[in-house]
């Protein structure tokens, strides 16, 4: 079986797909912002010194936490 | 005929301005109001309410008021809090008789998603479509007359940067006032469960509309205008719904993203992606692993220096002006008490208050400019972490950054901070942070720790001296701040999640009218407690028992023409002996027993005592106590202190001393304005207290353990 996929497992500069998110919390927010499952988003990078990802999507760009972006489930 | 009774009693009409964050909501409230607006609180909190007015062409006056920008009406900070407790509650001050709703042209999606939310609340709405460059560069368009058709409502392309369709916009506005019409859209269909949670909802509060009674469901604990038994009662509805608020919330957002999609499809002209490369080229640079923080602390660097060498002239000159002024009311008003109030009060009170403008105005000009920019939540993004470890959050940065020039608008820009613990925290360190009013302090003892000397060719000492106790000041908060992070309980949950904007040209009236409110309440503010304070402590320092300080009087000037001083002179000697007479005086010798361990003596009691209104009164105190003249510079003081004794006949100012009481004024709260900050930000007197206990037993330890190693 496939381990599941995050964006904290996604190589900077790649694309992926949101599948679904594992918190509802992190969904909820995430979702008003315009990220839905469905959403191809690419990783522009981590932060500094770690910790956070920088994210990109179609028209827009957003800053998560780690434990955040472990929420973002992805193909 | 139909005349509007609210016209004819001159009364306004109150339009709400919402939309997403970064929208450039803000650019056309400016646009609409210009100088017309004003910055308060929202009532009971603390979050800034920007309100401001203008005409429409039947000079109808309307009151617009600028709510904080919020992704939805599913608020997570306190912020987004206030618009839902003002949309819900028809008898909120702020509850509008017509909303204008502001999204960007690029981002329609996204920020359909409020505004569907607002269409079934029934408001009255127009749209105003803010056009901007990327839009108009990429040529992407919407077809408005479809867009509007489908989502029943009136909608305005404007530019909040020129100006452009404002006009129309206000008599689109109009029009809405007059006729009151509502979309007959309606985007969302509340579930079984919701809707016997929205009716039984209803039943306990006031409430019209189905779609608010659910909204106050959702979030019945954090809804201001609810009593306890209220929130008890709805509280128990839907816990025996079994209601399981945030799953609904989820499907709900679906529901409607899967209804306004299509119709934005329908009308989009193009989908384009954004041609925002120059942005991912900038930030390729800008939050690098190694360039990004290299970047920052550069930027913060030249803040710093900017605030330093472009504000010396404007500070003297105020400084120069109100002591010209207090001479001049001195030498024309008749000699009585309340000249001497005026000129030794008053004056050097508002004084006291307005030197720091041209500092703050600068800081937070470069910091409104970064933030327009896009910078800062990049830099946010960037400490995130770090800041974290600490307790605090990625937004915290902003807060310490502006620490560096007045802790009472820092402590005011937490309030984007939606964590309560971390904001707390924030809100308790930022003051350690050194601000612009222990500047004069530090600059006056330092000179009797290290002589000015070149370092490497062209560093010099003293600066590096002034750099290290920054530094030690940003440790002392760090430090504070992970021990309150261990102390401190909070089960709320914290959160980034953060937008970062494109880069763009900052927009000169926003940057124009942001720095212009936070100067303006800092003067307001802080101002006034400022001022009585100032009052107060010349009163203490003016006035002592009569008796023995006349006899003080007497003595000072019999022994003055012993030492034949010229009348200067004289007048300078009889000054400090009268102060040494005075309740401030007594008061300084009643604290020596436990400042001596210190190594102060009263004299620096004294000047403790009289600078805890705003510590750059140190300097002018110890000037009277050592009858040194009003002009002298940092030179002479330097000299006259250099040269005082003590009883025993050894110098006053030694290393030791000198350092403590750098020191000591590095760490102690003394500042009256930012503890009445604290308690206006907390609401509560217990983390003023908090707050000035621990700073000021950090400061005597500090103080007590370099003075018993140096001395």
């Amino acid at each position: 079986m496939n381990a599941t996929k995050n964006i904290t497992n996604l190589k900077t500069g790649t694309s992926a797909t949101i599948v679904e998110f594992s918190n509802c919390f992190v969904a909820c927010k995430l979702m008003s912002m315009g990220l839905l499952a469905g959403t191809q988003i690419t990783l522009v990078r981590k932060s500094p010194f770690g910790g956070a990802y920088y994210i990109k999507t179609e028209n827009h760009y957003i800053g998560l936490r780690s434990n955040e972006a472990e929420n973002v489930i992805l193909v | 005929m139909n005349i509007d009774y609210r016209s004819m009693t001159n009364s306004t009409y109150k339009i709400a301005l919402l939309g997403n964050p970064n929208t450039g909501k803000s650019s056309i409230f400016n646009q609409l109001t210009g100088l017309r607006q004003k910055v308060g609180n929202f009532p009971g909190v603390t979050v800034e309410r920007k309100n401001g007015t203008f005409k429409l062409q039947n000079s109808t006056e309307i009151s617009l008021t600028d709510f904080p920008g919020t992704y939805s009406l599913f608020p997570t900070s306190l912020d987004e809090r206030i618009v839902l407790n003002a949309l819900t509650n028809k008898n909120d001050i702020d509850f509008p008789d017509a909303v204008l709703y502001v999204a960007d042209v690029n981002n329609l999606e996204r920020h359909s998603l409020l505004l569907t939310q607002l269409i079934d609340l029934r408001f009255p709405i127009v749209l105003a479509l803010n056009m901007n460059d990327i839009a108009e560069k990429s040529g992407l368009s919407v077809d408005i007359k479809k867009l509007s058709a489908l989502y029943d409502l009136p909608i305005i392309y404007v530019n909040g940067r020129n100006g452009d369709g404002i006009t129309l916009l206000k008599s689109e506005i109009e029009k809405l006032l007059e006729t009151k019409r509502l979309s007959t859209q309606k985007f969302y269909d509340l579930t079984e469960t919701e809707q016997i949670i929205a009716q039984e909802t209803q039943k306990i509060v006031a409430v019209k509309n189905e779609y608010a009674a659910l909204l106050i469901a959702h979030y019945a604990k954090k809804i201001t205008f609810l009593n306890a038994m209220q929130k008890e009662q709805i509280l128990q509805i839907t816990q025996e719904q079994n209601f399981n608020s945030i799953n609904n919330q989820l499907d709900e957002i679906m529901s409607r993203y899967n209804k306004f999609v299509p119709i934005i499809n329908q009308t989009l002209d193009k989908k384009i992606a954004v041609g925002n490369t120059y942005t991912d080229k900038i930030d390729r640079i800008v939050t690098h692993r190694f360039f990004g923080p290299i970047i920052f602390f550069s930027l913060m660097l030249f803040v710093f220096q900017a605030i330093f060498s472009w504000s010396s002239i404007p500070m003297n000159f105020i400084d120069q002006q109100f002591s010209n002024l207090s001479f001049y009311v001195q030498q024309n008003l008749p000699s009585n008490l309340f000249t001497r109030l005026l000129s030794e009060g008053i004056l050097p009170g508002i004084s006291g208050v307005l030197v720091f403008v041209p500092q703050i105005f600068i800081l937070f000009l470069l910091i409104s400019i970064l933030e327009e920019v896009g910078y800062m939540s990049r830099a946010v993004f960037m400490f995130d972490k770090i800041m974290q470890r600490f307790g605090l959050n990625g937004r915290s940065i902003v807060s310490l950054i502006s620490g560096g020039a007045c802790a009472i608008p820092a402590i005011m820009s937490t309030r984007t901070i939606s964590n309560w613990k971390e904001r707390l925290i924030t809100i308790m360190v930022t003051p350690l942070i050194s601000c612009s009013a222990r500047i004069p302090v530090f600059a006056v003892l330092i000179s009797f720790v290290l002589p000015s000397f070149k370092v490497f060719g062209f560093f010099n000492s003293q600066g590096l001296v002034f750099m290290a106790l920054y530094l030690i000041g940003v440790t002392a908060a760090l430090l504070s701040a992970f021990v309150f992070k261990k102390i401190l309980k909070s089960d709320e949950y914290s959160f980034l999640m953060l937008e970062l904007p494109a880069y763009k040209m900052p927009h000169w009236k926003n940057v124009f009218f942001d720095v212009y409110d936070k100067v303006k309440s800092f003067v307001v503010g802080a101002g006034k407690i400022i001022l009585v304070v100032s009052i107060v402590l010349w009163f203490l320092a003016s006035f002592g028992p009569s008796s023995k300080m006349k006899e003080a009087v007497n003595v000072a000037t019999i022994e003055s023409s012993l030492l034949h001083y010229d009348a200067q002179q004289t007048e300078l000697y009889i000054a400090s002996k009268k102060l040494e007479y005075s309740y401030a005086g007594y008061a300084g010798r009643v604290i020596e027993p436990i400042i001596k361990p210190l190594g102060f003596d009263w004299k620096i009691g004294i000047a403790l005592i009289t600078s805890f209104a705003a510590r750059e009164v140190f300097v002018g105190t110890i000037s009277t106590l050592y009858s040194i003249g009003k002009d002298a510079n940092g030179q002479t003081i330097h000299q006259k202190l250099q040269s005082e004794k003590n009883e025993e006949g050894k110098p006053v100012f030694t290393v030791a001393v000198a350092l403590s009481l750098i020191l000591f004024y590095l760490f102690a709260m003394q500042c009256m304005s930012t503890l009445a900050t604290v308690y206006r930000e907390t609401k509560s007197w217990k983390w003023p207290v908090i707050q000035f206990t621990y700073m000021s037993i950090m400061a005597y330890v500090v103080s007590l353990i370099v003075y018993q190693i140096l001395k």
